[in-house]
């Protein structure tokens, strides 16, 4: 897509002012497929060009769209756009004219610019400014899903349990009803709930004497009013006992008089619970939030709120204004007041009063604030309302802050599916209000394509309901899709379609229904299903479940029972006979027990004890698992995909890095596993199945839009009470009972009905070349219906008899032949296959390498291991070695390397005093804390007194103490030997004597004399060792010694 | 003495032109001088490969140290009589955090307290560059009541490098000289700013020094030209550049990179190595080396990098995949082996701290205790703290493990959240582990992991010094994490391999014969550049306008950008071979994804292909790995399995929770309770998991202290309606109005406070709280029920006939049934009333908004059906005249929902149920997941989901009737 074609489009001027005028802000209306992306990367290539005034002017960018994938693409695309090799003014960082030092810092500083969603960046803002404020340090994102799970939990550790209520609040409404209020406040502006009045005293009890039931005229009414007048005074009489719970009475008469006075009668105490309970409600938020904070958890909302109160603060507020960034928004129709407020304040300019623009005052500066957006595909109405986004169109419309541009060229869809858009959209509809349509356009070269209306036929009578008529309609699409293959649309792969319905759960129907009576390959992009439908997630999980948790018999039985097919009475009568476990121990298999459990039994023991061996991890588990089991073999033998297998094994592996446990690991697997699972394809040769809301960025050569008729009514939920609802100004308030009008329902219908709109004009508009509409308009309509259709048909005003005439009738099988024109560039992998002679030469190769020996190793290894199992404390392997990392590094400095670097310093050269001063002084240097210190002090007052020390320091000419050493042995492979000499000796006449220092303690029942030779036995090939390398440097060794620190005494070897 | 200061364009031509020489003069000078030679070296990499360099040239090595900084630092402090360096940054950012949490009212310091470690970074940067001797930038960055901290810092702190380097340094330069040490140093450039006085304390103690730097590059000349500049101003140097030798393969590439035009000169042109997906990445990689190693079988001294991020999935699978095909590496990059035992325990007790002494934490605690120790302690607790939750509702620890021994162990472990000096953390952390009464030689072990903490925070906490709780966890949080852990690299990992796994920094610094720069996706690295907002850019930039001579750079955010780009520039231009970029073709999170290239995958390939996309998008590739395969017959066995389950016309059978008839069926499966029924028919799978194999989800274990007030209301009133209409026992007591005026006026209340003291007195052991706002409003709508239920008795005529009463009476039977054996059911019933003539039971809801019952509806699709087994049970028992109903908390008494006359309305009822328990037939109903309907069983996780309709039509089919619950999502208009 988005391809610069020859012709330039119709609405090049605008689009080349967008990129051009660099110094003036935009606000732009793309439609669909519109090439916003391209224009954006290229305005940022102008920018760059033109930096000159500012060096650092690309570090400032901060780029904001809705998603982080699409962020990232829009980086790629910009570096590219920049890197471009085709010299040009779109190209600035190509070779020609640019000083390569500026490209370098052009380069650097783009990665300093900000590409992400708008909450990525409040947390940077909260990162960079909020400490002043106490806002988190190390803030991180909480999904709104994990925030109900942190707020369950929560509430349960009795974080809440001693916060003051008053009594009397608990008697009118129940805890629970408390926490549902604050876990409505959760995440909302608590400083503005805080300067709500005050609850003030408790009313007096309502006095009911101007209730009278007889005044109701309507005899029904009557009736009822009587059983409310009883209630109520039934409910009197439970007010009178001290303590008791007494919830306010309903009230079921429809008279509106009646209805005023039983209102009337409670409005006090009602006001009084309202208030007070959204105070205590206020105060659990609050709690939660300093919990929250405290562990640097942020939802999506608490970020933005965090980032107002940035804006809040003049100095804050002034710095970031300083900081010069330069904001492009995207999507900016999904964009909330909020969220526009921060992007708008950061650039306005130094002083200008905060809160001010868009309604007045001073807007972003120019240049430094731009935004593309397109209503028409504002389908988030649970975040952004369009009216907002219509405020700052409008500010731009009339030239405050910026300038208006439109591109109403699509890039993407053929001629006669904008033609089809354009006469739903802009002939057949009422107009939505902060929604205006602007009619689309096609590109110059745009092919023809196709917009096909596909009859569905009568359903049977015994297709009576919804459910079963949309079967029957996706039935017969199906079949008609299978008799003609992709090639009815000259395509010769499935996965050129697209079919795109606006419910989940249809599409799942359909899509099963395809599967099974159509063979039709299908892959369903769907964001709400949870990992537990998924075998290829939920038989992994469990699998590594059961073995972390080996005594979880539930989650066993369903592991025997799926992987394994495990039949249910065998698994019974092992329960009931020896039991149904693997670890510590296999029990004893009840006799008839088939071969099939007790290798299950058998191979989840072996993977168990897998996990107690050395070396264990996670992503070696999980390998593990995969092969004992042969999980891929027998997900692959049910049909289901085996690709999240991979993916679970690169998460084992980030596990694994991160230092996280095995078991932590699989406990937040497990604790995931309600959330959807990754999307993974499979079978690239497939039908896409999304929802609308999923197909928003993303396009298919032919796309087929399913329940064009099915109603969409919401799953109308009974509200319950209390609740919170939005009082003026946005604050929250409590409601104990309905009090909607009837006109507020139909305005909230009309609301609806405008995004169910918008909802398909993405749809429609995902189409590159064909769109197929099945038309099921009159399939869903029952006799007799009245209220007004909500359906995708209803919405615009579709005539079955008259429909638009863009929509022509699908030809018959056969007739028609398109051309084709459908590409699509997935690469058809090709496979690399890998020879296993080639890997096992390779590693033969591989062990032709120099073999690096320290000497230490040269010293026999049981004795080695032996002294290790002897002395806890020193390691197996040679601490001087400058690659060892001690096991347990923070348990202090090992004995012999203290010893050694001690040593190091020892006054060889200098007199008998210089020794003894040595002596003293190194007792002061020991730290207090160090284990080994009473050990070293005495050994070392051993040694300047003992007779070798008294021999090196006579004989010798040049001391080296800790000297390293490295010699190369010739042959094939070589061998190197590597390794630090305790020390070396040179006497007079050039000879050496090298000496080793051995830390190593008397056994028990080991004579010194036993010790020295067990030292000499162990070590001499170390020493010679030592000899062979000096030779090799010219140095002749005429002597070897090994020095026991804990007898005090040498032996030569 | 000068200093000698050779650039070089490439790193061979240092080596060629004076690096080998001096390299060679290190053991003559040791064995004739007694002069040591110090290599000082950029990276550790580095070091060895310049040994193994000399090694293979066949030079004999005495007394030549290659060290990189870190070791040089050691080294120094041995030679120069300074503490050793320590390494427990952790307690500094505690000590911070706590002094800056001390003034909550100065801004700056509420910021510190917030990110106590980048704050020290700053000052670390500050202080590096010689900007807090200056006593106006001092007070400027540090406020005032950190100000004695930052000084002892400074003057005195072995953790502090910085502090420790300059000590360093103005020891070496006051030292007499000493003619015992040649040091040369290679690679130290601009990246090295933070070190400049380790540097210079270095050449300082040095008899000569010869400093090999390479020549600055466009991708960073400022800064690279600074590091020159600085060096020349600090030492006096003789400067000359060594000879260019070499002319890399990749020099013009990596001039077009750097924005040399050479568009005239032909490029080599990187390869491509793009897998489809991160997998087939690995395999990808893993084929090429094991090629590259084929092809070049004989050049022994020729070595292959692959240069990763960090440590990271792709480093450690690669590593794995190159050992299971058994060729030799060296990992220099490492994996992070499973933390031991020990430090998952210490988590553990962190956590329960962390999560406020929570039961749910304390089992979680003893759970991973009982991995390694053997007592049931752990069974034993998830047995009892859950019974005991499900009395007093609380969710702590402390209220729930009332006694012992988990009482003491819960004392033990104390509360850790309140602010407490240092002695009595000790003592606490101390008093906690031996609460756990582990083995000797593992409390050694654990207290051996934090042994180091102690003193160093002893150095910095006065002994009455408060530390604040929240703080304290979180500093043991962060110093567990920074328990240093082996490096395994698996069995083939080797020294001196040909194959080598490095870091860029690490392998920027050798010289190879063939490169892959894996992992180079956009969404990977090279990493964004974050500004420290102690010290921000703009900020280090006007210090460095304003800086002395001698005085060195701050280097920026954007300075570091460029480090990693001459990083990159320079593996280019050391590869004296293939280069290639690999990497994953789609992102690993959402595979349908397109991942992009990185930043120099891109440019190189922008600079080498005409369009830079496509060629990328070509170049992803599949790879092939065998599955380990599954017999024929286990997979038709697998397959027969699965489509019986989802096939609507098998009944329920062997594979599908029919477990009858079983030789030895444990009581439950022999007589079912009367409210077991209702299960029955609602979520039977749950049922059969349960009543077979005793086995419920664990899944959740929060769940375990979840409140359910419904429930606990319903159970407390159940409570008081039994003390106050039965207090004597069964049929004792007759039923009139004034026992139930007497309730209502003040048995109910008395029964309320009873409950209360009852409650305080439990929760009273472990602290002094009054019954909690939530335990009010649980008694409080007791109350209400109970008033409720004794009004609707109050109301109705049964209070008038003197009924004798009684309460929870237990009732068992068996059922005969026509040809089959009878069904056994037992039951409790709720309040029997006992008449000459008639018997009402009646059972209780307490269900404020109840809709009336339909006396039809009973029985009908396992609706009420307890009521239908009262009645049963009751006929059985010999009762007079039986008939059932209900008592509810929102309407009048139902008192004959079913009678005896309704007995063979039941008939088909009783055969069902009767051959569902002979055949132990239980089946499904719900599904794994709610619908929209909110309908669903809890099953084992593995469980393979199957369709509501499908399951409907089993029961049918399996002669269970239809299901009890109708779905329709949408009402058609
Ligand atoms: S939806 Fe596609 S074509 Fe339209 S602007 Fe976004 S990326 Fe470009």
């Amino acid at each position: 897509m988005n391809k610069s074609s020859p012709l330039p489009p119709a609405d090049q001027e605008a689009r080349q002012r967008f990129i051009d005028e660099t110094d003036l802000n935009f606000c732009v209306c793309a439609g669909a497929g519109a090439g916003k992306t391209t224009a954006i990367t290229q305005r940022i290539a102008s920018l760059a060009a033109k930096r000159g005034s500012d060096p650092r002017l690309l570090s400032k960018l901060v780029v904001v769209t809705y998603t982080v994938l699409a962020a990232e693409e829009l980086r790629t695309r910009t570096l590219h756009e920049l890197l471009r090799r085709k010299p040009g003014p779109g190209a600035p960082l190509a070779n020609n004219g640019v000083s390569s030092l500026r490209r370098q810092e052009l380069l650097r500083d783009l990665r300093g610019a900000f590409f992400g969603t708008i909450h990525g960046f409040c947390l940077k803002l909260i990162r960079d400014f909020g400490g002043r404020l106490g806002l988190p340090g190390k803030p991180e994102l909480v999904e709104d899903r994990e925030l109900d799970e942190e707020w369950e939990r929560f509430t349960q550790s009795g974080a809440l349990d001693d916060l003051p209520v008053p009594g009397e609040l608990l008697r009118h409404l129940a805890f629970p009803e408390l926490l549902r209020l604050a876990r409505g406040l959760a995440t909302a502006d608590l400083d503005a709930v805080r300067h709500r009045p005050a609850a003030g005293s408790y009313p007096a009890a309502p006095n009911p004497a101007a209730l009278d039931p007889a005044a109701v005229a309507n005899a029904k009414s009557r009736a009822a009013a009587e059983r409310d007048f009883e209630a109520f005074h039934a409910w009197l009489e439970d007010l009178m006992v001290p303590g008791a719970f007494a919830p306010l009475p309903a009230l079921t008469c429809g008279s509106k008089e009646f209805a005023a006075t039983f209102h009337g009668c409670l409005a006090a105490l009602r006001q009084w619970i309202s208030r007070s309970s959204l105070q205590v409600a206020a105060d659990m938020a609050a709690r939660f939030r300093e919990h929250r904070f405290a562990r640097g958890r942020l939802s999506y909302a608490d970020q933005i709120q965090c980032a107002r109160r940035l804006l809040d603060d003049p100095e804050i507020l002034r710095e970031m204004r300083a900081r010069g960034w330069l904001v492009i928004l995207d999507e900016a129709q999904d964009t909330d007041r909020a969220m526009f407020e921060i992007l708008t304040e950061i650039t306005r300019p130094l002083d200008a009063p905060r809160g001010t623009w868009p309604d007045d005052g001073d807007g972003p500066e120019p240049g430094r604030f731009s935004f593309v957006g397109d209503e028409q595909q504002s389908i988030y109405g649970d975040r952004a309302d369009p009216a907002d986004y219509r405020r700052y169109v409008n500010a731009f419309h009339e030239g405050r802050g910026g300038g208006l541009l439109t591109f109403d060229v699509t890039m993407r869809c053929a001629v006669t599916v904008v033609d089809a858009v354009n006469q739903v959209f802009a002939e057949g509809l009422k107009r939505q209000e902060n929604v205006e349509f602007r009619v689309l356009k096609p590109r110059p070269e745009a092919p023809l394509g196709a917009v096909w209306r596909l009859p569905v036929p009568e359903p049977p009578p015994e297709a009576a309901k919804v459910e079963p008529k949309f079967l029957h309609e996706a039935g017969s699409v199906g079949r008609w899709l299978q008799q003609r293959g992709p090639a009815a649309f000259g395509a010769d792969c499935w996965s050129d379609l697209a079919v795109i319905a606006p419910r989940r759960k249809w599409l799942t129907a359909a899509a099963q229904l395809w599967t099974r009576d159509f063979q039709i390959p299908v892959r369903e992009l769907s964001s709400n299903q949870s990992q537990l439908e998924s075998p290829a997630m939920s038989w992994p999980v469990a699998l590594l479940h059961v073995l972390v948790e080996p005594q979880d018999r539930f989650e066993l039985l369903g592991v025997l029972r799926e992987l394994f097919g495990v039949s249910d009475p065998e698994l019974a009568a092992q329960h009931l006979s020896g039991g149904l476990s693997f670890w510590p121990e296999i029990p004893k298999i009840a006799t008839g027990n088939s071969a099939r459990l007790i290798d299950a039994l058998q191979g989840l023991h072996d993977l168990r004890h897998l996990m107690a061996q050395d070396g264990f991890s996670a992503a070696k588990l999980f390998d593990a698992a995969l092969v004992t089991c042969r999980l891929e073999a027998r997900l692959s033998a049910l049909g289901y995909a085996t690709d999240h297998l991979h993916l679970l094994r690169a998460q084992a592996l980030d596990a694994e890095c991160a230092g996280m446990s095995t078991r932590a690991w699989v406990r937040a697997l497990v604790a995931s596993l309600s959330q959807p699972p990754a999307e993974v394809t499979d079978s690239v040769n497939a039908v896409t199945f999304l929802t609308c809301q999923k197909a928003k960025g993303l396009e298919w050569p032919v796309v087929l839009l399913l329940g064009f008729g099915r109603p969409l009514r919401k799953g109308g939920k009974a509200e319950s009470f209390p609740r919170l609802a939005q009082a003026s100004r946005g604050q929250p308030e409590v409601q104990l009972h309905a009090e909607k009008d009837s006109a507020d329902k139909g305005e909230e219908r009309a609301t609806n009905a405008a995004e169910w709109q918008r909802f398909l004009y993405v749809t429609m508009t995902r189409a590159k070349n064909f769109l197929v509409v099945p038309d099921s308009s009159a399939l869903y309509v029952s006799v007799g219906s009245r209220s007004p259709r909500a359906d995708f048909a209803g919405l615009v005003n579709w005539d079955v008899a008259a429909p638009p005439r863009g929509f022509v009738a699908a030809p018959p099988p056969g007739e028609s032949r398109p051309s084709r024109v459908l590409t699509k560039p997935e690469p058809e992998s090709a496979l690399v296959e890998t020879d296993p002679a080639n890997f096992a030469a390779a590693a033969q190769i591989s062990q032709q390498i120099p073999q690096a020996q320290t000497p230490s190793r040269l010293a026999h290894t049981d004795a080695a291991i032996e002294r290790a199992n002897e002395d806890p404390a020193t390691p197996l392997a040679d601490p001087l070695n400058a690659d060892f990392v001690p096991l347990l590094g923070v348990g202090g400095k090992e004995y012999g390397t203290l010893w050694h670097d001690v040593l190091q310093q020892f006054p060889w050269g200098g007199d008998g005093e210089k020794r003894s001063n040595f002596v003293k002084s190194i007792s002061q240097a020991i730290p207090k804390h160090e284990l080994w210190r009473e050990r070293a002090l005495a050994e070392l007052k051993t040694f300047a007194s003992s007779e070798a020390c008294g021999q090196i320091v006579a004989s010798g000419a040049l001391f080296q103490p800790e000297i390293p050493f490295a010699h190369a042995i010739a042959g094939d492979p070589p061998i190197w030997i590597e390794g630090i000499l305790d020390l070396l000796v040179v006497r007079a006449d050039g000879t050496a004597w090298i000496v080793d220092w051995k830390t190593d303690r008397q056994r028990e029942n080991e004579s010194a004399g036993e010790l020295l030779a067990r030292l000499r036995d162990t070590y001499a090939p170390q020493l010679q060792a030592y000899a062979y390398a000096l030779r090799a440097a010219g140095r002749e060794v005429t002597r070897r010694t090994l020095y026991s620190t804990a007898l005090g005494s040498a032996i030569d070897c | 003495m000068p200093v000698a200061l050779r650039s070089y364009a490439h790193l061979e031509d240092a080596w060629t032109d004076g690096l080998e020489a001096w390299c060679r003069g290190a053991t003559d000078a040791a064995l004739t001088t007694g002069a040591r030679s110090w290599l000082v070296c950029a990276t550790r990499g580095q070091a060895a490969w310049m040994k193994a360099r000399l090694l293979r040239a066949g030079v004999p090595l005495v007394g030549l140290h290659f060290l990189p900084a870190s070791t040089l630092r050691r080294e120094l402090c041995l030679r120069l009589g300074e503490p050793l360096p320590g390494s427990e940054h952790e307690a500094l950012t505690l000590v911070a955090r706590s002094l800056a949490g001390s003034v909550p009212e100065d801004r700056d310091c509420v910021a510190i307290q917030q990110q106590p470690d980048e704050w020290l970074r700053a000052l670390e940067d500050l202080d590096a560059a010689g900007w807090l001797e200056n006593a106006a930038e001092f007070a400027r960055f540090v406020p005032r009541p950190l100000r004695p901290f930052a000084r002892r810092l400074r003057n005195e702190a072995v953790e502090w490098l910085v502090g420790v380097d300059r000590r360093l340094r103005e020891r070496a330069t006051a030292a007499a000289k000493r003619a015992d040490l040649r040091v040369a140093i290679l690679g130290w450039e601009a990246s090295c700013f933070g070190r400049c006085d380790l540097l210079a304390a270095a050449i300082a103690t040095s008899s000569s020094a010869t400093c090999f730097v390479p020549l600055p590059r466009f991708a960073n000349e400022e800064v690279q030209q600074g590091w020159v500049h600085w060096f020349s101003e600090v030492f006096a140097t003789t400067d000359y550049p060594c000879a260019a030798w070499s002319e890399p393969r990749f020099a013009t590439l990596a001039g077009r990179l750097e924005g040399v035009d050479l568009a005239t000169t032909p490029a080599e042109v990187p390869g491509l190595l793009v897998g489809r997906t991160w997998s087939d990445q690995i395999e990808l990689v893993a084929g090429t080396i094991a090629r590259w190693l084929t092809d070049h079988s004989t050049d022994h001294d020729h070595r292959l990098v692959v240069v990763l991020p960090t440590r990271n999935a792709t480093s450690v699978a690669l590593g794995r995949r190159l050992t299971e095909f058994g060729i030799r590496h060296e990992n220099g990059i490492g994996e992070r082996p499973e933390p031991v035992w020990e430090a998952r325990l210490l988590r553990a007790l962190v956590d329960y701290h962390r999560e406020g002494c929570s039961a749910a934490a304390f089992l979680r605690l003893l759970a991973v205790r009982g991995e390694g120790v053997s007592d049931s302690w752990h069974e034993a607790a998830s047995d009892l703290l859950p019974r005991a939750f499900d009395r007093l509702q609380s969710g702590l620890a402390r209220h729930l493990a009332a006694d012992p021994p988990f009482a003491e162990i819960v004392a033990g472990l104390a509360d850790w959240q309140k602010a407490e000096n240092l002695s009595i953390r000790r003592d606490q952390f101390v008093r906690s582990i031996r609460a756990l009464r582990l083995p000797t030689l593992v409390v050694e072990k654990i207290h051996r992991l934090l042994d180091p903490v102690w003193p160093s925070l002893e150095r910095w906490f006065r002994p009455d010094e408060l530390v604040a709780g929240a703080q304290w966890l979180e500093f043991i949080n962060e110093a567990l994490n920074a328990i240093p852990t082996a490096q395994a690299g698996g069995a083939a990992n080797a020294r001196h391999a040909r194959v080598v796994l490095a870091t860029l920094v690490d392998a920027a610094t050798q010289t190879w014969q063939a490169v892959i720069l894996a992992d180079a996706n956009d969404e990977v690295w090279p990493f964004p550049v974050v500004e420290n907002p102690f010290l921000v850019d703009q900020v280090r930039r006007a210090l460095n306008a304003r800086r002395k001579p001698g005085q060195p750079l701050l280097l920026t955010a954007s300075d570091r950008a460029g480090i990693d780009e001459t990083c990159f520039l320079a593996l280019l231009e050391n590869c004296d071979g293939p280069f290639w970029f690999a990497a994953s073709g789609a992102l690993a999170e959402s595979p349908h994804r397109t991942a992009h290239p990185n930043e120099w995958a891109l440019r190189s390939l922008i600079e080498t292909s005409p369009s830079a996309l496509d060629t990328w998008n070509a170049a992803r590739r599949r790879t092939l790995r065998p599955t380990a395969l599954l017999s024929n017959d286990e997979a038709s066995h697998l397959v027969a399995v699965r489509n019986s389950r989802h096939d609507p016309r098998v009944p329920f059978d062997d594979y599908f929770l029919r477990f009858g008839p079983l030789a030895n069926p444990p009581k439950a499966l022999r007589s079912f309770a009367a409210r077991t029924l209702e299960t029955l028919m609602a979520t039977p799978a749950e049922l059969a998991y349960k009543l077979v194999f005793a086995a419920t989800s664990q899944r959740d274990a929060e769940s375990l202290f979840t409140r359910e007030e419904r429930k606990i209301i319903g159970t407390i009133a159940h409570r008081w309606m039994h003390r106050l209409l039965a207090p004597d026992g069964d049929f004792e007591q007759r039923l009139n109005k004034s026992l139930l005026h007497a309730a209502l006026l003040q048995g109910i209340a008395a029964q309320r406070i009873i409950s209360e003291r009852e409650l305080s007195r439990q929760l009273h052991q472990a602290d002094n709280v009054a019954p909690t706002a939530w335990w009010k409003s649980v008694f409080g709508q007791a109350e209400r029920v109970a008033r409720r239920w004794t009004t609707a008795l109050l109301a109705s005529p049964l209070a008038d006939r003197s009924f004798l009463i009684t309460t929870e009476r237990a009732l068992e039977a068996a059922l005969p049934v026509t040809k089959s054996p009878p069904l056994s059911i037992h039951g409790r019933v709720d309040l029997c009333l006992l008449g000459e003539t008639e018997t009402v039971v009646l059972d209780y809801k307490s269900n404020d908004k109840p809709k009336p019952v339909k006396p039809e509806s009973v029985g009908i699709d396992g609706g009420h059906l307890p009521l239908v087994a009262y009645l049963w049970l009751a006929l059985a028992n010999g009762l007079p005249h039986p008939r059932v109903g209900l008592v509810s908390a929102g309407g009048p008494i139902q008192d004959a929902l079913v009678g005896e006359a309704d007995r063979s309305r039941f008939e088909d009822l009783l055969t069902q149920l009767a051959m569902r328990q002979r055949e132990l037939l239980f089946g499904q109903l719900g599904p794994l997941v709610a619908g929209v309907d909110g309908r669903c069983e809890t099953l084992p996780i593995a469980t393979i989901p199957v369709s509501v309709a499908v399951l409907k039509q089993k029961a049918l089919v399996s002669g269970l009737g239809a299901s009890t619950v109708e779905s329709e999502e949408e009402v058609d208009e």
